[in-house]
């Protein structure tokens, strides 16, 4: 049995399994983004939305609307801005997947991305947040807040660890 | 210039992330385990006026609102993915908890940190989960085209999901750099 040879292989095997699971979740993701705009395209421009007769967007249980001329304008431009994230995060996503298909697994650049979700989580919190207020409906979680802190700790995490094992290997 | 000299730079990145490890399990102790004595911050249910001059009974679960006649015609089921919520929740929190002590410990990006990272990322999608059947039940049924949509666009099961697939390339990462450094 040749070592050298084995371990290569493992790694191309799991190179590949990598590259695969990326392109699937790239995928996906792209589905979702196709999905959430054509969401937002349908509302504002009255096109039919899917497998309903009409789409209607829940700000609360006494806030809903079906169209954005119904839409106070400080609540539309919030929730414009909340789609807004949410379609950013998509598209990052996919371009954090498109690195883990190229095989770049743990550069500055992942962590960076990593590091985005987490303060599109805080921000959308932040937007969450004034649009209870615009609606007077003050009942929202602090998860998400928590949950985008949690992002950015481990991103930073990730990047110490990854300057670490560089200067290990610098090292002579 | 000694290049010895240079890895001990590696102990104040590792004291650092060791240092902050240890306050925020401080914090999450003040902070999530403290208020676990009064659930009511996760299942909120208060009693709303509606325009028309009646009263109808809200409830709040898992960051939505769901608005019935009467406290008494809120289903069981309601009640059970609502305890089912909190213990996901709570295994969210030992799991972070568990993770902080790796962080504490210097391990960055061993095993058993990946295992803590994927479990989070389940729990995270589990609560995004939840609330989707939580909608479901409060529909009256599945829709099955809405449903699906529902999950696509829900953010806890896209973040939690983001979370898990990147700690198992982590892992795969990981391993492939262990095979490495035991080739010959």
């Amino acid at each position: 049995m040749n070592a050298q040879e084995i371990a290569p292989k493992t790694k191309s095997v799991r190179l590949n399994r990598i590259r695969n699971a990326s392109f699937f979740f790239r995928i996906l993701v792209y589905i979702s983004l196709a999905v959430q705009i054509y969401l937002l395209l349908a509302y504002l421009f009255g096109w039919p939305p899917p497998f309903h007769d009409k789409l209607r967007i829940v700000i609360s249980p006494s806030h809903i609307y079906t169209s954005p001329t119904e839409m106070p304008p400080e609540i539309l431009a919030l929730w414009l801005v909340r789609t807004g994230l949410a379609i950013c995060y998509l598209a990052v996503l996919s371009c954090l997947f498109r690195l883990y298909e190229r095989g770049i697994l743990f550069a500055a650049k992942n962590v960076n991305y990593i590091r985005f979700f987490g303060y599109v989580l805080i921000l959308e919190w932040v937007v969450d947040y004034l649009l209870s207020g615009a609606v007077h409906d003050r009942n929202i979680s602090t998860m998400p807040i928590f949950a985008g802190l949690l992002i950015i700790f481990v991103a930073w995490i990730m990047d110490e660890g990854r300057k670490i094992q560089e200067e290990q290997e610098l090292t002579v | 210039m000694n290049a010895n000299e240079n890895s001990p730079k590696a102990s104040p990145r590792l004291n650092r992330i060791r240092k902050i490890s240890r306050i925020l399990k401080v914090c999450v102790l003040f902070y999530f385990v403290a208020p676990l004595f009064a659930l009511a911050f996760i299942f909120n249910q208060k009693s709303v006026h509606s325009a028309s001059g009646s009263t109808c009974d809200t409830i709040s679960i898992f960051n939505l609102t769901f608005t019935f006649a009467r406290g008494s015609d809120i289903p069981m089921a309601i009640y059970l993915l609502w305890a089912t919520g909190t213990v996901v929740y709570l295994l969210g929190v030992i799991f972070f908890y568990r993770l902080l002590c790796l962080y504490e410990k210097g391990e960055i990006f061993s095993g058993a940190n990946v295992s803590e990272m994927k479990k989070l990322g389940s729990c995270l999608a589990g609560y995004g989960i939840l609330a989707v059947a939580a909608n479901v039940i409060y529909a009256g049924g599945i829709i099955f085209p809405l449903v699906l949509l529902e999950g696509f666009v829900s953010p806890w099961i896209i973040i939690g999901g983001t979370i898990y697939i990147v700690a198992w390339i982590m892992d795969e990462g990981r391993k492939i750099q262990e095979e490495q450094e035991l080739t010959v």
